[in-house]
């Protein structure tokens, strides 16, 4: 049993290295999403109505389409279409970049949404730009109620990125599935990926939990 | 100072102000009052831009509010709302100074020190680093009235300024208004009518969104002539 173990081990350790390429992947795009999703969300609640309707068409499309096409499009279809061969790392991270934004920008229009109408027209009497005003005023106080949807998005970014690994990354899941067809045993590299993933979010989780906290003294 | 020409707001296709034309004169302390949906908050809002008028015309020193000029009109009136609506990440001082720091670019030091000398004058001056949670009602809503300060306005909007106070805290605001009566055209919407009776010089009492009474402080509570103030004021008479 124990021989057994030892003689797996290196393929334990070639998967749970995978975790690295997967929380490169979410955490990069998980940052761009929330940029993305600011501007999004800041467009979705202002006054000019093409640019809600820019902003809503933008969340209806990456929300209303499979993680799984919006990556084949922009990996092996944007070649052809424009002529520019993106690498896997690149087309991984604008994939899930572009997607998270759609959601992220949810999340924060409803905490905008949420921030007292007063802070709005304090601000406007006290002759802040809108602009100023959101950076400074109003998105501080959505973030607290915003926080855990966007560990939520977070966590989310962290398995779906597991979709990564079809273009050929070697993320966890293209890991697991290497040492599966090397060695026909299709259940314990399975398990040790799942594993991987789920001590991954666990630990987000805590980390998160502890932010809220700190947030809300 | 302030002239109102025929002001109309309109939600749906209801009338919360219809048709007012009023003058208020420099350094005057008008108070507004009337039942709640009398129209009077809307009409003060209207004053500096929150609502934007269905129709007529406002002018400030004898220029016409618009949405461009809009900016560079209301930094000459500051408004204090019911709710206080300070920022509540910010502390006392930061809540004083970002306005004029960040969206008026006036320097940082000259702005504290005159943040400074404010709170110190209204009785603040230990609660410069504390944060709004930690203040009470009466604290907040000076700290609220400092805040419009910042801009030297000459015209200072109040809204209901005490209605989220406890009855003993309200002499609180009404000192505070003191302070600055006579050195700046104050219009306050209330429905506290002791309140009013103190601090004002001029009462404007609306119902419907239509001006029935507009006197002077002393004429409007010995005898008032409208009907319905007569009976407004013999309604919250026990109140008082």
């Amino acid at each position: 049993m124990f021989e057994q173990f030892m003689a797996f081990l290196p393929s334990i350790l070639f998967i749970v290295k995978g975790s690295i390429v997967t929380l490169k992947y979410s955490i990069i795009s998980v940052c761009f999403g929330l940029i993305i999703g600011v501007f999004l969300a800041i467009l979705k609640v202002s006054k000019i109505f093409m640019l809600r309707l820019f902003a809503d068409f933008y969340t209806s499309i990456f929300r209303g389409t499979p993680l799984l096409i919006q990556l084949s499009i922009i990996y092996f279809g944007l070649p052809i279409v424009i002529g520019v061969k993106l690498g896997v790392f690149s087309a991984g991270i604008i994939a899930f970049s572009l997607n998270s934004g759609a959601y992220v920008s949810e999340i924060i229009r409803a905490g905008i949404n949420s921030v007292d109408k007063g802070q709005f027209e304090a601000a406007k009497a006290l002759g802040i730009p809108e602009a100023l005003m959101m950076k400074d005023i109003i998105l501080p106080q959505a973030i607290r109620t915003i926080l855990p949807s966007l560990v939520n998005e977070l966590i989310n970014l962290i398995k779906e990125s597991a979709i990564i690994s079809m273009i050929g990354e070697m993320d966890l899941t293209k890991r697991a599935q290497l040492v599966s067809a090397e060695t026909f045993n299709f259940f314990a590299p399975m398990l040790v990926a799942a594993a991987s993933y789920y001590i991954l979010i666990l630990i987000i989780s805590k980390l998160a939990k502890l932010l809220e906290k700190r947030l809300s003294k | 100072m302030i002239r109102l020409e025929k002001i109309c707001k309109k939600y749906n296709e209801n009338y919360a102000v219809k048709d007012i034309s009023l003058n208020f004169s420099a350094n005057e302390t008008i108070c507004i009052i009337g039942s709640s949906g009398s129209g009077k908050s809307t009409l003060l809002r209207c004053i500096n831009h929150l609502e934007e008028a269905t129709s007529g015309q406002i002018f400030i020193n004898n220029e016409r509010l618009t949405s461009k000029n809009r900016k560079r009109l209301c930094l000459k009136i500051g408004m204090v709302f019911q709710n206080f609506n300070l920022f509540p990440h910010l502390n006392v001082l930061d809540n004083l100074t970002y306005s004029p720091i960040n969206a008026l670019g006036m320097k940082r030091n000259i702005t504290e020190l005159k943040a400074k000398e404010l709170l110190e004058r209204f009785g603040l001056s230990q609660k410069l680093a504390s944060f709004p949670k930690d203040l009470s009602g009466g604290q907040k809503q000076r700290v609220a009235i400092c805040r419009a300060l910042m801009t030297d306005p000459e015209i200072m909007l109040f809204d209901e300024p005490t209605s989220a106070l406890d009855p003993e805290i309200i002499k609180d605001i009404i000192e505070a208004i003191s302070l600055l009566k006579a050195q700046m055209t104050m219009i306050i919407v209330t429905h506290h009518i002791k309140f009013a009776k103190l601090v004002s010089d001029r009462i404007i009492f609306m119902d419907h969104g239509l001006i029935l009474a507009d006197h002077s402080n002393k004429e409007f509570f010995e005898k008032p002539r409208s009907h319905r103030a007569r009976l407004f004021l013999e309604n919250v008479g026990d109140l008082t």
